[in-house]
């Protein structure tokens, strides 16, 4: 393996450290006081690391650039790009702050395209997509927490007659609730580490190898996620899940049962959506349909970070591209 | 930490914690009624101590281990404190009756006893106010409202014991047993108000909440 090749494994761990360290799927447990903070994110990295094992997929798609004329089949694009969202992953990660890695990869795309003179595709089949997705995002994660909350507080009403039935409804929502971020872990973290890991799989598939060594970048991914959510990941369940609103189990149930109703359409009708976007705007219409108090300035600093993160991302790519140059 | 994952069985043991400690309420209300005479022997007070002691104990553990709601959890904690405050202010009721008892003349200790099975029946409204609370919020309401209007007329007859009177007439003296033991009987009905308001601000909060 030539230095390249090591870097890049680096870079992909990195990578995959940092989007473990971003992960908000817990959130919503520890906001019910499920389960501790602690407890989450030791959870969440088994999770992960089982989730990687069993639905990241051996060969993974290679990163795709419709946004713009850039050729990203570069190793040293490649790198820089990781090298960027890993950079705006922790950043954000040491605040306490959720931030879409879709974002931090168009960022750091942008930069590149513009130091390298190539142009942007504004149609929507390229970065149109992307603004359109920007924008919906929220609003349709806002709109349909509201009003399934809305839904479900009806139909609590009628239910319940005294505090045994709240109790008995809490711990219906809550269990459900556990157990649908179990599965969503499980099958995001698949997900989640193919986008680090992509570059690096085809240097594990040589013909008459082990299927450990073929499963390699798999396991040290899964780990480095897991690691990513141990020591960073903290941060952003205790804003997502405690900060920005008081959640309750039915609250906890709407968020999260609304994000993945969100998700699952839009993979369908092959919308173009950001599940961090979706289930941030859930948080807080789930909150404010619920009669529940929203912390606005945690909020605030959420969307702000949201803006600045494609900023930040194509700095840091173009500051990388530069330093990163002699090696390529 | 399936325990802390699956809550039922905590939540019914805080329940029953919850019923259990405020029935204490009632059964030394039930003494001071039926044994006025001979009143709680030590020997039972020291077991019904122990039995809230492990009570209060089992509570607060179960309140610890609960991680229902936020809001529950802390509204559960505020019921418990005032119950046990409640009993708190019957056992000084208690110690008082007991020292100062035999210097009370027969008119007083007649116009006592009424007060206290009436006391009683505000107890029994309260135990059970503390019951529907768990299965019907609208029965509990109105066990409230007795509690609420019966409240009325005890704490009127109290001024028989000579606490004074808003306009100033009566003429008070706080070392007389009659005035100690009108005081201690009073601030049981205060604290009785206390438990009924905390039942009552519990129905209004989970009543909204699924509205």
């Amino acid at each position: 393996m030539d230095v390249i090749a090591i870097a890049l494994i680096c870079i992909s761990m990195i990578l995959a450290f940092a989007i473990g360290a971003n992960d908000e799927t817990y959130a919503s447990i520890v906001g019910i006081k499920r389960v501790s903070v602690n407890v989450a994110v030791f959870l969440g990295a088994i999770i992960a690391f089982i989730g990687s094992l069993l639905f990241a997929p051996r060969i993974c798609d290679t990163l795709q650039n419709d946004i713009s004329t850039l050729n990203i089949a570069d190793y040293h694009i490649v790198v820089v790009i990781f090298l960027a969202m890993a950079t705006s992953l922790i950043l954000a990660s040491f605040f306490g702050l959720p931030i879409s890695s879709t974002q931090a990869m168009i960022g750091a795309i942008l930069g590149l395209t513009i130091i390298k003179q190539e142009s942007i595709i504004w149609t929507f089949d390229g970065f149109g997509k992307i603004i359109f997705t920007w924008l919906i995002s929220p609003i349709v994660g806002f709109v349909a927490s509201f009003l399934l909350i809305k839904i479900v507080n009806k139909i609590m009403a009628q239910r319940i007659k005294g505090l045994q039935d709240y109790e008995k409804s809490s711990e219906i929502f809550g269990s459900s609730l556990f157990f649908m971020v179990i599965i969503l872990g499980l099958s995001r973290s698949g997900n989640d580490l193919c986008n680090a890991i992509a570059p690096i799989v085809p240097l594990f598939q040589e013909e008459g190898r082990s299927l450990f060594y073929q499963y390699l970048p798999i396991i040290i991914g899964g780990l480095s996620l897991g690691l990513g959510l141990i020591f960073i990941g903290r941060r952003v369940l205790q804003t997502l899940g405690n900060d920005v609103v008081k959640l309750t189990p039915e609250t906890g149930f709407a968020t999260q049962t609304a994000s993945a109703i969100i998700i699952f359409i839009a993979v369908f009708f092959g919308i173009p959506i950001s599940g961090t976007m979706v289930l941030v705007s859930s948080f807080v219409g789930a909150g404010i349909g619920g009669n529940k108090p929203v912390n606005f300035a945690s909020v605030k600093m959420i969307t702000l970070f949201a803006f600045l993160t494609p900023i930040l991302s194509a700095v840091w790519a173009i500051g990388y591209y530069y330093a990163t140059g002699w090696m390529f | 930490m399936f325990q802390r994952i699956f809550q039922f069985q905590i939540h019914r043991k805080i329940e029953n914690n919850l019923k259990n400690l405020s029935s204490f309420t009632q059964k030394y209300l039930e003494a001071f009624c039926e044994d006025f005479e001979t009143m709680i022997t030590p020997q039972k007070e020291e077991e019904w101590n122990k039995e809230i002691g492990a009570c209060r104990e089992e509570i607060a553990i179960n309140l610890h281990k609960s991680r229902i709601n936020t809001s529950l959890k802390v509204e559960k904690y505020k019921l418990f404190l005032r119950i046990n405050y409640l009993l708190k202010r019957i056992q000084y009721f208690h110690h008082d009756l007991v020292e100062f008892k035999e210097e009370l003349t027969d008119k007083e200790i007649q116009t006592l006893k009424k007060l206290l099975k009436d006391v009683l029946k505000l107890t029994n409204n309260l135990q059970e106010s503390i019951e529907c609370l768990y299965s019907d919020f609208i029965a509990a309401q109105q066990k409230l409202q007795l509690i609420e209007e019966n409240s009325q007329e005890i704490l009127k007859q109290i001024s028989a014991f000579k606490y004074p009177s808003p306009d100033k007439k009566m003429i008070w003296d706080p070392h007389k047993p009659a005035e100690i033991i009108g005081t201690t009987l009073r601030e049981i009905i205060q604290a009785i108000f206390l438990v009924k308001d905390k039942n009552a601000e519990i129905i209004e909060e989970f009543r909204q909440d699924t509205n």
